[in-house]
Formats: C-alpha cells, structure tokens, sequence
C-alpha cells in the first residue's frame, strides 16, 4: 500500500485523516508504529500526539457469545434455505454443483460453523487451560498427561492411544460419527509431543490445543491446531494431510515445518524446512493461498488479512523450542517476551515506552535454564532491569 | 468493483455462502454497535436476526452497496431505534433502554488502578463528561469504527459541516481541560492496551 507523504502536517490534520486513523489502529502495540514514526521522522511528535487523541476512543468493543452467534446463525441458514426450497427459480447454484463446498466460518476463538454437516470442523473444549496436559477423549473423558512434557502415540491399527509410553487407552467406542477427535491440551511452560496413525510426528509448544482422530478416514488427513506445533508429516500425495487454524488452512506434502497459530497473536506463521506445503486463508472467498518451499516463511496478518512470504536464512530456528531453546533473530523484544510469557506461564508488566529504546535482538535462550537465568542475559541485551515477583516479572528501563 | 459490492452481489443471487461470510464478519460489530443501545442482549439478537430475515427475503430488490459494515449499521440503527420506541412506550419508564446510541470510552469506566493513575484518569473522565451525545457519537463513528466523515453524515443524518464540527469541537473540548497533563494519557492507554 501506498502512503501519503504526511509532511508538514499538523496534529489536527492527522486525527482528520481517514487513512492515518486507520494505520495509528492497524500498528498500535506493533513494532512496525515505531518504525512508521522513523520514515516520518519530520512529523514524529505530531503523530505521537495524534495517535494519543485517536487511540483514547478505540474502545474493547464486548464480544457476544458464541452459543448466541450460532443460535441466530442456525435459524439465518435454515430461514435461507427454506426459502430457496419454496422459491425453485432463486435455487440454481449450490446444490448442482456435485461436490460439496466446504465452507468454514471461524467466528471467536478457534470455533468452527459446521455449515455442511460431515464435512471437518472441530470445536475445541472451552475448559480453562489444565495444570498438566491432558488428553481429552471424544466422550468427554480427561486424561491426565503427567507433570512433565507428555508423549502421545495413536497405535495403528489398534485404534488404540499409548500415553506416556506406558498406559494404553482404547479407542473409544467404534463411531461411524469420525468427525470426533481426540484433543490434547497442553497448557502454559509445558511441552507435549506425539505420533499419529499415519506416522506423523507432532510437537506441541505451550499454550496450545491439537485435535487429532484415532484413525484416518476418507482421502484427507485433517488435524486442528490452536497454538504452535512442528509437524514432520509422512508422506502420501494420495492422503494430503491438512492443519486448520483459525485464519488459515495449511496443507502438506509430505514436510517438516512449524506452525505458529496463537488465538492472541495477530499473525499466523509457517516457517518450512523440508518438502512443499501451502498456506491458504480461511474464511474468505477470495482467500490468498501461497505454496511455500524449503527455507521460507510465511506470516498471515490476521488484520491485514494478507500474507507474507520471505526468505528465511535459519529456518530451523523458529523451531528451535522442539530441543528446549529459543532461537531467535531480529526479532522484537515484544514478540521475545511474549514467547517467554508462554513457556514460563508469566506475565511481563513494563512501563510503556521501556522497550521502545531497544533495538531488535537475536541470540539463543536454553528453556531448560530458570526463568531467574534467561531474564538475566535478557536484560544484558535489552539494557532493563528486571525483577520476578512470583509469576509476574517487572521490567524498567536504566536510565530511570 | 470493491470486494464489498462483489460479496453483496453475490448474496442478492443468493449464491452459497455469501450470506455467511456477511454474518460471520460483521456479527461482533453488529452487536458491540446495539450493546450502545441496550444492554439485553437478546433484544440485540432478535433485530440482527430480524434484519437478516428481512434482507433475505427482499435480496432480489436489495440497491448496489459499497460498504457492508457501514450499511447494516445504519439498517440496524433504523430497527433498534424503532424497536425501542416502542418498547419505551409499553413500559414507560424503563432505563435499560435509549433510543440513542450511549458511547462510553474505556478511560471513563472504572477500573482497578493505583492512586496516581486514578488522578490523570479522573483529569480525563472530566474532560469526556464534557462531550455531548452527539459529540461522543460522532467520536465512535469516526474512531472506534474508522468510517470516513461522508458516512458519519450518512449515519447521523447531518451535513458534512455539521459532522466535522461535531468531532473537532469534541477534541478540542478535551485537549484543554487535559492541558499539559495530555502526555501522561499516554502512559495509562499503553498499560490498558497491555493488560488486554
């Protein structure tokens, strides 16, 4: 997109301007504000106080629930479709077309409008994050995953789930229903890794929920992630095998690569190390869909609702969580403390305006370390002070 | 042609899923917008849903539209405020309900905060008890919504002028009362967008 030049412009200019409301709400919280600021280093104090002015009415709309969003759109379908049925002549499309479309509709955080009934979608639990990971059975049953970083094995041919390498749950009761998944639910600071009935190995980092089936059916391999997760995917170009998130559907050809789709993140990243995949928007009729190959990564701006794909020289280090570190380069010290806030179940409070002095870092954290260790070579880079108050971590600035 | 009239012209051919995408994207706005009006949130629903039969039923004689978002605000307005005039005429006296939208701004709601924030956010309460309803709805529209000055007037049914003086004054109003403390808003805004 094409900016305006913004020179000479006063405050109240810039709080009339319909594309500078726009980016001030687009880039607020981002790194990309500050770098905005510096390409328009002439008018940097007019914007800072424009955006102050704008941002003191972006207000948390309240979000209505999502029993309530899929009751009115329950009876909005059965209404339309009532309606073609009556009407012959408004009823040409659709139905003719043989194959079904499958239509997924995300709606709140990470539900799914099933819209043709036996087509995939999944509807994670809405149980608050556990203690420990836990499986979750079709029937409702939890099983708890232990204290440490749990390992899941789906037996082949078994229909059968292998906890921990001991315990052996048997599938559940034989339903022809096989849109019922398994979910696992690895909660803040854990990690849980596991093995699928075709071969695929999955790691899940913290703070993510992963529904799988026993067994796979029909001639798609279809799994849902919310959170992140690095996937090396068996091949079978005859069986693709398909991860949905929320925005966007990824789907692979026999690959190795991670998948970082938080509910609290405004972007969705795939980072591809081995093999072909391809990543496609959801919900949107004229979706983008990239294929990736080797040495790339992909970001999907949930606002923009665009994606990105750029070279990525270390693609092994988005992924680096799998061994217990965390690598990473040029990357904000936002997004570093966000990653930490999920692998120790923490929260960061800082000052505003604390990080904003400092530069994009890279560097390698060992996760196995206390969080006491990794906040003190953390600090060395950032230049802060930090101070751990059980489970909240307190930054400011030196020079303060 | 915008996405917007692409996406409307297949709803009114009553092609698959246009109707969905429609609902599906503008649900949240639809209802953040009606909660200004009422606080019963199933009084929300029923006119959502009622507008939707509506558009359904008539989809053959529907115009071009432009901008979805802006124009089920405005249909949706229209049927809240009929809606609750009538309501207000059954039970006469009944708070829960304004045939104006009520825009209330985070930094006015009451929050848990240490005393030296209470202080700059009692500064900025002051100022925004200042505005008027116009004045406040004219704010919303411009920039909680993001809708350009031509549709604010579409909304409100004002002239352009009108539109734009409404919200200049607004700024103004507030940027002396708040004087030189403006900077410290900024501090406070920061934390809440973080908390959040």
């Amino acid at each position: 997109m094409k900016l305006k030049p913004y020179i000479n412009c006063s405050v109240e200019d810039l709080i009339e301007d319909d594309e500078f409301i726009d980016l001030v709400k687009r880039l607020h919280g981002t790194p990309k504000w500050e770098l905005f600021l510096d390409d328009h280093s002439s008018s940097k104090q007019k914007m800072i106080e424009a955006k102050k002015i704008i941002m003191l009415f972006v207000t948390n709309e309240p979000v209505p629930s999502y029993e309530k969003k899929l009751d009115v759109w329950t009876s909005l379908d059965r209404f339309e479709k009532g309606r073609s049925r009556d009407n012959g002549r408004t009823l040409k499309i659709g139905l003719s077309s043989a194959a079904a479309v499958l239509i997924l509709v995300a709606l709140g955080n990470l539900v799914y409008l099933n819209f043709n009934r036996n087509d995939a979608t999944f509807l994670f639990s809405s149980s608050p994050d556990p203690d420990h990971p836990v499986l979750v059975l079709p029937n409702g049953n939890q099983i708890d995953l232990g204290e440490n970083d749990a390992k899941v094995a789906v037996l082949k041919g078994q229909n059968a789930i292998q906890v921990n390498d001991d315990s052996i749950i048997g599938s559940s009761v034989e339903t022809p229903d096989h849109a019922r998944l398994n979910e696992v639910i690895v909660p803040f600071a854990r990690k849980s890794s596991m093995v699928l009935a075709d071969g695929t190995k999955v790691w899940l980092n913290a703070g993510s929920r992963f529904a799988f089936p026993t067994k796979f059916e029909g001639n798609k391999r279809e799994v849902f992630l919310e959170g992140e997760g690095y996937f090396e995917v068996t091949e079978n170009p005859d069986h693709p095998f398909i991860i949905h998130t929320q925005d966007i559907e990824v789907k692979v050809l026999g690959t190795i690569f991670g998948l970082s789709a938080y509910a609290a993140d405004d972007f969705v990243e795939t980072v591809l190390l081995e093999g072909r995949v391809q990543m496609q928007e959801k919900n949107n009729l004229f979706g983008e869909k990239v294929i990736m190959t080797p040495s790339q990564k992909a970001t999907y701006n949930k606002t923009r609702k665009e994606i990105d794909v750029i070279a990525e020289a270390h693609p092994e280090a988005p992924v680096a969580w799998v061994k217990g570190w965390y690598q990473f380069s040029n990357e904000s010290p936002e997004k570093v403390i966000k990653k930490l806030e999920r692998y120790y179940n923490v929260k960061f409070d800082y000052y505003p305006g604390a990080l904003s002095s400092s530069l994009p870092i890279s560097g390698k954290l060992d996760l196995k370390e206390s969080l006491d260790e990794v906040m003190a070579i953390v600090a060395k880079v950032t230049k802060l002070n930090y101070e751990i108050k059980e489970d909240h971590v307190v930054l400011s600035g030196k020079q303060e | 042609m915008s996405e917007d009239s692409h996406i409307w012209e297949k709803f009114k051919n009553a092609e698959d899923s246009a109707l969905s995408l429609i609902y599906s994207q503008h649900v949240d706005f639809l209802f953040g917008y009606g909660r200004k009006f009422s606080d019963d949130e199933d009084f929300i629903f029923d006119t959502i849903q009622d507008l939707f039969y509506y558009l359904i039923t008539n989809r053959k004689n529907l115009g071009e539209v432009k901008n979805i978002k802006l124009y089920l605000l405005k249909s949706l307005q229209r049927r809240l405020i009929l809606e609750l005039e009538k309501k207000q005429k059954q039970a006469k006296r009944n708070n829960d309900y304004h045939t104006e939208p009520e825009i209330v701004f985070p930094a006015e709601e009451n929050l848990i905060r240490d005393e030296e924030e209470q202080a700059q956010l009692e500064l900025i309460r002051q100022g925004m008890q200042q505005l008027n309803s116009k004045q406040r709805e004219a704010l919303y529209y411009k920039y909680t919504c993001g809708f350009s000055y031509q549709q604010i007037c579409e909304i409100m049914s004002v002239s352009y002028d009108t539109a734009r003086q409404l919200v200049s004054r607004a700024v103004g109003s507030l940027k002396k009362t708040l004087g030189k403390d403006f900077l410290t808003l900024f501090f406070i805004l920061k934390k809440e967008a973080f908390l959040f």
